[in-house]
């Protein structure tokens, strides 16, 4: 019997540099993510409600999970880059972890209060759409700048981040809506882990057909299926979250207020 | 830096055959109870048990996740990816282990067992995957590498805590989505097993997946063990929760039950 021994490839991650400055990104997602906390500070103040905060906060910690799907999805940063810390053998850029807070800490919290409200799962399959649509946005400038890359193989490098990033607004405001619902006071404090379970969670359920296609030696139509099963699985977790939204409001409401 | 694996590694070919052999009695066991369930209407665990074949798939991200490397020439190996082999008892193992164990954990809440028995189901998983993952290690078929902690001969035991808790997710899922899984509907256990494994492993390990591939002290490797086991047990007891509250809801109540009466996880 002949074995083959494979060596993992540690060493296809190319190197990149910026084609501008990506202080211009620090300078942006740095504003975008002061704004979140200004506003997570004066509802929580407001509502005497800790939740938008433990939110923000919660997403910062979130971007801890960054370089585990860099890797999985083929994503490198530029080098140049200011870092805030290095795993995986790639230095996660600074601007990037603050960027977390407005998507994954504000807009969740956002969505958490549309629930609460009963809003129609329509409403949410929108806001979805635009979590989607705005990731996709920054995706192409910052490639556009080069301030970062996807260097797996089409069609699947166009699908490593902004796919995943519709349900997960969804999931991580249902989860806010659902646990916060029954923690009264500071001990809604304890959700600030929530973003950093729901992040993860909708990334690793979801993409797990293409970061097994991207690393792995299949036909160009497995690589399709692969992406068209991540796409799919995202839209389901989207449908599913927000009917849960809905089965959950009107239980306790007994109808959309 | 990622921990280079120990590429080199050989599995005896005795010791690759015997574990296969156990796999496969484990996996017809598990499948014959499945079948006879089958038999009697009930084809959820049939579907469980392919869901858990079909989640396989997912180990080979994990292993490089979590400094895993199965020998390279061990017997029957079924695919390849992110540049490792893997052995059919590894598919056959998610089958019985995940799928049967997720049907189990199903199965029990709809006979009206509660809270105590999902945590016995997740003690004997806990157990289970350790004298079978033992077992394998001993026998030298792969090993786990890079800085683990809680490793006292081999096995790295914060594993132990997060792969139990993945036939608790999925089988409390199964068991709030029953009335929706009835005819050709059943099929969606078999994407819904691999999305909770994937889910599970998230949400739960990215600790230790971090602090493994980081260069970070030794006892911060051991602070992220400590807390993906932590987030293991809180998940968990989040499950149970949630699906305590899923029995409690006016809907599931008996119209007619004794106020003394015992009130069941899960309404008859």
């Amino acid at each position: 019997m002949t074995t083959r021994v494979l060596i993992p490839a540690l060493t296809d991650v190319p190197v990149l540099h910026s084609g501008i400055d990506t202080a211009v990104f620090l300078v942006g997602f740095g504003a975008l993510a002061v704004a979140s906390f200004a506003v997570a500070a004066v509802v929580s103040v407001r509502r005497r409600d800790p939740l938008a905060l433990a939110a923000c906060v919660g997403a910062l910690v979130c971007a801890l999970n960054e370089p585990i799907y860099d890797y999985l999805g083929k994503i490198v940063y530029a080098a140049d880059s200011t870092t805030a810390y290095t795993a995986f053998g790639r230095h996660i850029p600074l601007f990037l972890v603050l960027g977390y807070v407005p998507w994954v800490g504000l807009l969740s919290y956002a969505v958490a209060r549309l629930m609460a409200r009963g809003v129609a799962p329509r409403r949410l399959y929108a806001l979805a759409l635009g979590s989607f649509a705005s990731v996709v946005l920054v995706e192409t400038l910052g490639n556009l700048a080069h301030a970062w890359s996807y260097y797996g193989r089409p069609p699947l490098k166009y699908l490593g981040v902004a796919p995943q990033m519709a349900p997960v607004p969804i999931l991580c405001g249902l989860l806010l809506y659902v646990l916060g619902s029954r923690l009264r006071g500071w001990r809604r404090l304890w959700l600030v882990f929530v973003p950093t379970v729901a992040l993860p969670a909708v990334y690793a359920s979801a993409g797990w057909p293409m970061y097994l296609a991207l690393h792995s030696d299949v036909p160009k139509v497995v690589q399709y299926l692969a992406g068209f099963l991540t796409l799919a699985l995202c839209a389901a977790i989207v449908a599913c979250a927000a009917a849960a939204a809905r089965a959950r409001a009107l239980t306790i409401h007994g109808g959309p207020a | 830096m990622t921990p280079v694996p120990p590429v080199h590694l050989s599995a005896p070919s005795g010791g690759s055959w015997f574990f296969t052999v156990l796999c496969v009695a484990i996996f017809a066991g598990a499948s014959g109870w499945a079948l006879a369930r089958a038999a009697r209407g009930d084809m959820l665990g049939v579907v469980a048990l392919a869901g858990g074949l079909v989640a396989s798939l997912i180990e080979a991200m994990l292993d490089n996740l979590g400094l895993l490397w199965f020998a390279t020439d061990n017997h029957l190996v079924v695919f390849h990816s992110f540049a490792r082999s893997m052995p059919l008892y590894v598919v056959l193992g998610y089958g019985f282990y995940f799928g049967a164990i997720a049907y189990v954990t199903t199965f029990s809440l709809g006979r009206g067992h509660g809270s105590r028995r999902l945590w016995a189901i997740y003690a004997v998983g806990w157990l289970f995957d350790l004298a079978l993952e033992t077992t394998g290690s001993a026998v030298g078929l792969y090993k786990y590498y890079g800085p683990q902690p809680f490793n006292p001969w081999g096995i790295p035991l914060w594993w132990m805590f997060v792969n139990p808790a993945l036939p608790i997710a999925a089988g409390g899922l199964f068991h709030v989505m029953r009335d929706r899984l009835h005819g050709v509907r059943a099929l969606l256990v078999v994407v819904l097993l691999p999305m909770c494994y994937g889910a599970t492993y998230g949400a739960i390990a990215w600790p230790i997946f971090i602090a493994l591939h980081s260069h970070v002290p030794g006892w911060v490797v051991w602070v992220a063990g400590a807390a993906t086991a932590a987030f293991s047990l809180l998940f968990v007891a989040l499950i149970v929760d949630g699906l305590e509250w899923y029995a409690r809801r006016p809907e599931a109540q008996p119209a007619a039950a004794p106020a003394s009466a015992p009130r069941p996880l899960v309404a008859a």
